[in-house]
């Protein structure tokens, strides 16, 4: 057991939460990217965690992200020939990007990151509480 | 007070990537705990306290704190890779070591000038 365990795992949880938000970022930067119906559309990414078992605390070794998934579904094709990307039709391919789920996965990896702080911020008390132990 | 290792969970610490492997303050931490353990035991026994070596890798362990958290600011400052929180949690970590070293130095100098007031 090291002395920094718990300030180690809340800072996997940092980080995770960190690459999440830059995630998010990156998928409403691109809620406009259109592309040409030849090409794949632009899919919002997911961030995929599991649970880190090694590390030399007991608890676990926090949490780690494994893989990033795009999401899928059928692309909106829509009626743009003014585009240069349009096709003969006139059609461009549309960005599969939910802005609800998109702003809510938003919340949810903000408070995280919160969380992950207050939890840091606790094991620092009660190691700095440790060193209160016996003072005269 | 130890707990057994759990087998199938190999020791390997999540570290930072600017810092080199090794340099986990948990372990110098055990290091310097176990050299101030052997010196202390050393009392009255076969092996002589080591009281000089036993501080000198506790102040070691503290300075490796400082350097990594100077590591990281020095990346972060210079556009590197380095996030906000990993400066920041080094810096705690660093802090908190100072700290504990203070505390070990005002305990174990408070029990030299107890024993140095005792009357004979």
């Amino acid at each position: 057991m090291g002395a920094f365990d718990a300030i180690d795992i809340s800072a996997t949880g940092l980080r995770a939460s960190s690459l999440w938000l830059d995630v998010i970022g990156h998928n409403v930067a691109n809620a406009n990217t259109v592309r040409s119906t030849e090409e794949e559309p632009f899919r919002s990414f997911m961030v995929r965690l599991a649970e880190e078992r090694r590390g030399s605390s007991l608890a676990g070794g926090g949490v780690q992200v494994v893989a990033l998934d795009q999401v899928a579904g059928e692309p909106t094709a829509v009626y743009d020939p003014t585009h240069p990307l349009a096709d003969e039709e006139g059609r461009v391919l549309y960005p599969i990007v939910d802005m609800a789920v998109q702003m809510t996965d938003l919340i949810i990896a903000n408070r995280s990151y919160q969380l992950n702080v207050r939890a840091l911020q606790s094991s620092q008390e009660a190691y700095k509480s440790a060193l209160k132990i016996g003072r005269s | 007070m130890s707990v057994p290792p759990i087998s199938g969970i190999p020791a390997v610490s999540p570290g930072h990537p600017a810092v080199p492997p090794g340099s986990r303050l948990g372990s110098e931490f055990e290091k310097a705990f176990e050299a101030v353990e052997s010196g202390i035991g050393g009392v009255g026994g076969a092996a002589k306290p080591d009281a000089a070596s036993a501080i000198g890798s506790a102040l070691e362990a503290v300075s490796a704190a400082e350097f990594e958290a100077d590591a990281i600011a020095r990346n972060l400052a210079a556009g590197g890779d380095a996030e906000v929180h990993d400066l920041m949690i080094a810096m705690s970590k660093a802090q908190l070591s100072v700290d504990l070293l203070v505390q070990v130095r005002n305990r174990a100098l408070e029990a030299y000038t107890e024993i140095m007031r005792m009357q004979i």
